[in-house]
């Protein structure tokens, strides 16, 4: 059971780790007006936020604390929808340039279980 | 209309109509990402959208010593705006021209100049400008090309190796031809596509084919254009073997594949297309940006006096946007460039920015060309100057027209 818990901790943290550069590109894309590849990744993003969300639920229950507090992330989302709706791609750029970027920069490693 | 903020940089920021013309957060950063990708080096004349807070305009000023730029202002304000809350020094250096209401500049060969049309100010003016339409337009052709301009030219080099027939001018004078494209109304007018396929030369475009097997309709010819894979999906080769007109630049495997007679189209436009048409003295086509205005442009140079619009609906009821066995039906779902435009039926429906482009350009179409042009789709959108057709009227046109006649096409198409 450890096992599981500290296999789905590692992918967490790797997942985690990645994200900053992610959105840095996300950002790089919709700047120089790369729409396909900035809403794909947008779209890969957001389904990794539900990820994220999901197993930190599980990880919960099975008595590991996970602080990173992902409902300012839902709030982000919620601006880059509105961003998107209005076509205001630029708003949307800096939420992920300057916003979610920093936001997992400082996110701690959980610690794997013994 | 305009607000000014302070960014993060402490740098001055504008909104247009709510929305962000640069960074709310680092203004000069983000144009220097934006037009360090944009700028094609070769070029030191610039034509830009826009004087705003003047970043823009600073940025190619700095970076190219030997640059000219004539700026088109989206409103008169700009000027105060950038003398009072911009890079205000842009509007004393000499080699900034801000144009006049008839974009007079005086005598530039605007072909030798980079035209930068920044997304976000498109957007941001709103459908109400005058410039919208013309902008969009642009600003699509321009993102198609950044996206398939690779693609373009790898189908470009392999299709012109296939030695397929092209067409050439003649005076011969057709009669009347079905434009069929694949929008939700074709489920409804096909019937009579069925009726009157012997009346008229049907050209289909690939994505509307299957509705059409699927009916039992072949069409006289098919048109292709797509440079994307996604044309796999559209264009079935294993049943239909019949004739097959494509774009220079569509997709080389579809096309390779085709087992009918294969004539190549070259459009205007297009470096490589302009350059290998001039050597065959091959025609030049607008191809207007989508498949269906490109076969309105073939139409018009095979001389037809008469087209009928098939499911050409640029427009959509819910969420679906093509027809019922059409290889391009999608269902459309939150979309971001959903817009409205008023339809044949008086209602509203959901349009897309792409469609209202094809619409800009048809209704441009309509008013150069000596063909008439209807419109059999009564939900699709109201076209300026394409009359819709109700089908009574259709019936009308069509009960004393002869059988059609095919022969004209081999006057037409030439080997290279």
């Amino acid at each position: 059971m450890n096992q599981l818990i500290n296999d789905t901790i590692n992918s967490f943290n790797e997942y985690v780790k990645i994200i900053p550069g992610g959105t840095l590109e996300i950002s790089k894309f919709l700047r120089e007006e790369n729409l396909p590849l900035a809403l794909q990744s947008i779209k890969d993003f957001t389904e990794g936020v539900i990820w994220l969300t999901d197993v930190k639920e599980a990880l919960g229950k099975s008595g590991v604390e996970v602080e990173l507090e992902l409902e300012s992330i839902h709030d982000f989302l919620i601006e880059i929808n509105e961003g998107l709706e209005i076509q205001d791609f630029i708003l949307v750029a800096d939420i992920f340039e300057y916003e979610i970027a920093t936001f997992f920069k400082d996110v701690a490693e959980i610690q794997t279980v013994c | 209309m305009w607000k000014i903020e302070k960014s993060k940089t402490k740098k001055n920021t504008l909104l247009l109509n709510g929305r962000y013309l640069y960074s709310r957060y680092d203004p000069e950063s983000d144009v220097a990402k934006f037009l360090s990708k944009e700028i094609k080096n070769e070029n030191n004349k610039f034509l830009l959208l826009g004087l705003g807070l003047g970043y823009h305009a600073k940025y190619i000023l700095d970076k190219f010593k030997n640059s000219k730029i004539f700026i088109i202002l989206i409103s008169t304000d700009e000027i105060n705006i950038c003398e009072q809350h911009g890079m205000k020094e842009v509007l004393d250096d000499k080699r900034l021209i801000i144009l006049n209401k008839n974009f007079n500049m005086l005598q530039e060969d605007i072909s030798k100049m980079q035209l930068i049309v920044p997304l976000a100010w498109v957007k941001a003016i709103g459908m109400e400008h005058p410039l919208y339409v013309l902008l969009e337009v642009i600003k699509t052709n321009q993102l198609s090309f950044k996206e398939q301009g690779f693609l373009m030219k790898e189908n470009f080099e392999s299709n012109v190796k296939l030695g397929d027939s092209t067409i050439s001018k003649t005076n011969v004078a057709n009669g009347r031809a079905f434009l069929v494209s694949a929008g939700p109304s074709l489920d409804l007018t096909i019937k009579l596509i069925k009726q009157y396929n012997n009346k008229a030369f049907i050209l289909s475009v690939g994505s509307a084919l299957q509705t059409l097997l699927k009916n039992n309709i072949i069409p006289d010819a098919v048109i292709i254009s797509d440079a994307t894979s996604r044309l796999t999906n559209q264009f079935n080769y294993k049943e239909y073997k019949g004739l097959l007109f494509y774009l220079s630049t569509a997709n080389h495997e579809v096309v390779k594949n085709h087992a009918g007679l294969k004539v190549i189209l070259f459009q205007q436009n297009y470096n490589l297309s302009e350059k290998f048409a001039e050597m065959y003295s091959a025609p030049l086509l607008d191809t207007g940006g989508s498949v269906a205005t490109l076969a309105l442009s073939l139409l018009e140079f095979l001389n037809f006096n008469e087209v009928y619009l098939f499911g050409q609906d640029l427009g959509f009821e819910h969420n679906r946007t093509h027809a019922t066995h059409s290889a391009s039906n999608t269902s459309l779902i939150n979309s971001i460039n959903q817009k409205h435009l008023i339809a044949n039926n008086g209602e509203m429906i959901n349009t897309r920015s792409d469609f209202i482009t094809f619409k800009y350009w048809f209704e441009q179409k309509a008013i150069t060309t000596n063909m008439k042009i209807y419109n059999t789709s009564y939900m699709g959108a109201k076209i300026k100057n394409i009359p819709y057709i109700s089908q009574q009227l259709f019936e009308f046109h069509f009960s004393k027209v002869p059988q059609k006649d095919l022969s004209f096409l081999e006057k037409y198409i030439n080997t290279l």
